[in-house]
């Protein structure tokens, strides 16, 4: 092969090799970023001066909150009181410091035993730079990324004595070798006039629950008219029961609260004195058994089958609307067509929400059938729904 | 016809018309009953009622007295008859399940008391009732816990009725003691995220057991940084939902994360469980983020430009060829 033709060969590899890296870089950018050296993220978030009192000059309670995005031990956090929120710090006019402030519980940082300190000034405005609390930590440890972090400084400052002003508090976190971690970041506060207004609410957990029963002709968990009992908010009436024609009746339930974890309903029956607690009872003997499908694997309705009178020869069982429960298979009651479950003394879960809920109504269904040999007589039983905030 | 001259004798016309009014009101009528009637499909009397506080969790301290106001709300038309009993519960698995009992086996029962145990509600009457702590002195530090029920007393009924019982739990929770702050408070079991994905979403797999002798509720925080960056971005930290951890038990947390970039990258996943207290358990991992299919379909994609790159004089060739056969 002669050097011409190797050369030619040689251009065109290259051709073909820069041609791929080009595509592959173009096409692929974060690669790019390998080569540029990163750099971590810093600066302190959700950060806020909470006060106690608004008015000029007054003495109140400063609470700082903000979140630490660093692992690195904090020895020291310092809050500057300035009239802007960047750049050179004049201090505000007639804030006072106390030489040594009052803390509440401060959480959120690793280490342990704090100490506050504060510049004792009467800041004075103009060319004094010099208003700040200071934090100080004894033994300072590692706090989880992303710590929330509370300092409540409860007695010990008074506020500006300027009415109608907004003022900022640069917060500062400082290693062992008052080396800035993070910060600083600047929070603001308002002191607003010489009277002010003290508001304060509480808002409880609370929680509504609510039975209806549903009319004949209702359609329960995708059929259509398929209830044919009318229930009311405390009974079924199922009536006198023909063989071989299943009756289906139920109630929409509802729920509203505000606890943080949701609700939790349950479906259970009662214990009562024939051996196994079937569900309904006649007498001491007679009974209408649960259904044969479970909470955790409901199965489509099933006609009872028995051949011995009192042994599958009746079946009482409930269903649940809810597609979106909070236990084991989500929509096991709904997923193609409606599913049954045999109750018992144990509650077991039928409605379910994990978040607090405005308003919120589930239709749940109970179903009863016999066959001919199922023996003759009154059966009652007695069927519990019991709701809870979820914890 | 002799028949029907006979009726027109004796009927004039006017008569005829009240006939006719009739008979037309009546087949309007019929007409109704031929449309199958429509029902209301919930029934009109519903039966509702609110209590708060719907949790009670406290710090308690031995020997000391509590006490604390519980007020429930009769929101139906019909007077309500309210029934008030404690029950014990355990926790079962790991997604916040109760399980009832009807023991009195949690010492925490045995120290409350009820300023009445049965209460009538006019329709939408509030009433008030008080829950009385009385803590022994001398009790193990610890978490205690159970539930308050609040159910309609029911009339007799007649036989052949089933009856619905709704009931409404009030959560009590109380710490005896606080924990020592230099303790571990919780083991992080498990913590998953998979390592490969092709897009900015990914399954997260979190159990945190509690270790300590008290219950605490735990709030998970993520904070995830991308490896490779071309300029320092702020990191959000995201906050999952709390829940409560009771002693020796596990807690799961399992969702879809999505991060608030959709770049491609190496991620790395912080995850600080907070217990309280300023108390935290820590945990890592990586994942990457990278279209692997759309990245194998350019790779594929650029291999056909190279070939048709490296062929290109044959094809020159033969497309001349066809042009000029043409």
């Amino acid at each position: 092969m002669s050097s011409a033709v190797k050369k030619h060969f040689y251009t065109k590899k290259l051709k073909l090799l820069a041609a791929l890296l080009l595509a592959v870089v173009i096409t692929l950018p974060p690669l790019v970023n390998t080569f540029i050296t990163s750099v971590n993220a810093a600066g302190l978030t959700s950060y806020k001066d909470q006060i106690g009192d608004s008015r000029a000059g007054a003495a109140t309670y400063h609470n700082f909150t903000f979140v630490t995005p660093s692992t690195t031990n904090i020895k020291s956090i310092t809050f500057q009181y300035c009239t802007t929120a960047s750049g050179t710090c004049t201090a505000p006019s007639g804030m006072i410091l106390a030489t040594t402030p009052t803390l509440g519980t401060v959480t959120g940082i690793g280490g342990t035993t704090y100490t506050p300190t504060s510049t004792n000034a009467n800041c004075t405005g103009a060319g004094n730079t010099n208003c700040t609390l200071t934090l100080t930590v004894t033994t300072p440890a590692a706090q989880g990324a992303g710590s929330t972090v509370i300092v409540p400084f409860v007695t010990g400052v008074t506020n500006p004595t300027t009415i109608n002003t907004t003022y900022f508090v640069r917060i500062t976190t400082l290693d062992g070798g008052a080396s800035t971690i993070d910060g600083s970041n600047s929070a603001a506060f308002a002191v607003l006039d010489v009277g002010s207004i003290a508001v304060s609410a509480t808002v409880d957990p609370n929680f509504t629950f609510t039975v209806a029963g549903v009319s004949t002709g209702g359609n329960f968990n995708g059929g259509t008219g398929n209830i044919n009992v009318t229930a009311t908010a405390n009974t079924i009436p199922y009536g006198s029961l023909t063989a071989g024609t299943p009756e289906i009746a139920a109630q929409d339930v509802t729920i509203v609260t505000n606890a943080a974890g949701g609700y939790t309903v349950t479906a259970s029956t009662s214990a009562n004195a024939q051996a196994g607690n079937p569900p309904l009872i006649s007498g001491a003997t007679n009974n209408i058994d649960t259904f044969t499908g479970t909470n955790t694997a409901p199965t489509t309705w099933s006609a009872p089958s028995g051949s011995t009178a009192n042994v599958n020869t009746g079946f009482f069982g409930y269903s649940t609307e809810d597609s979106t429960l909070c236990t084991g298979t989500a929509s096991r009651f709904t997923s193609g067509g409606a599913k049954w479950a045999g109750p018992n003394i144990t509650g077991a879960e039928v409605i379910c929400n994990a978040s607090p809920v405005t308003t919120e109504t589930t239709r749940i269904g109970w179903e009863i059938a016999i066959n001919a040999i199922q023996p003759a007589g009154s059966y009652t039983g007695t069927a519990i729904l019991i709701a809870t905030p979820s914890y | 016809m002799g028949i029907f001259n006979n009726i027109n004798i004796l009927l004039n016309t006017k008569q005829w018309v009240k006939i006719y009014l009739i008979f037309f009101i009546i087949l309007f009528l019929s007409a109704f009953q031929m449309i199958p009637p429509v029902y209301a499909e919930t029934n009109t009397s519903p039966q509702s009622f609110n209590v708060s506080p719907a949790i009670i969790n406290v710090p308690l301290s031995p020997g000391k007295k509590y006490s604390y106001a519980i007020t429930i709300t009769n929101l139906s038309n019909k007077p309500l008859l309210l029934q008030a009993s404690l029950k014990d519960f355990q926790t079962t698995g790991e997604e916040g399940d109760y399980l009832l009992e009807d023991t009195h086996t949690n010492p925490l029962l045995s120290w409350l008391t009820l300023s009445k145990d049965t209460l009538i509600l006019n329709p939408h009457e509030k009433k008030k009732i008080n829950l009385m702590i009385n803590t022994p002195k001398n009790i193990p530090l610890g978490g205690y816990y159970g539930i308050l029920f609040f159910e309609p007393v029911l009339q007799n009924m007649d036989s052949g009725k089933t009856r619905i019982i709704p009931q409404v739990g009030i959560l009590l929770l109380a710490n005896i003691g606080v924990p020592d702050p230099n303790a571990k408070q919780a083991d992080i079991l498990t913590f998953t995220t998979g390592l490969f994905h092709q897009t900015n979403s990914f399954p997260l797999l979190l159990r945190v057991k509690n270790i300590s002798l008290h219950f605490f509720t735990a709030k998970p925080i993520l904070t995830i940084s991308p490896l490779i960056s071309f300029k320092p971005t702020p990191v959000s930290p995201m906050y999952l939902d709390d829940r409560i951890i009771f002693q020796d038990k596990v807690r799961r947390w399992e969702e879809m994360i999505t991060l608030p970039d959709n770049h491609p990258n190496i991620y790395k996943v912080n995850l600080a469980v907070s217990t309280g207290n300023g108390n935290y358990s820590t945990e890592s991992t990586y994942l990457v983020v990278f279209p692997f299919a759309n990245a194998l379909l350019l790779l594929l994609l650029c291999i056909v430009i190279a070939f048709l790159i490296k062929r290109r004089k044959r094809l020159k060739g033969a497309f001349k060829a066809l042009f000029h056969n043409t």
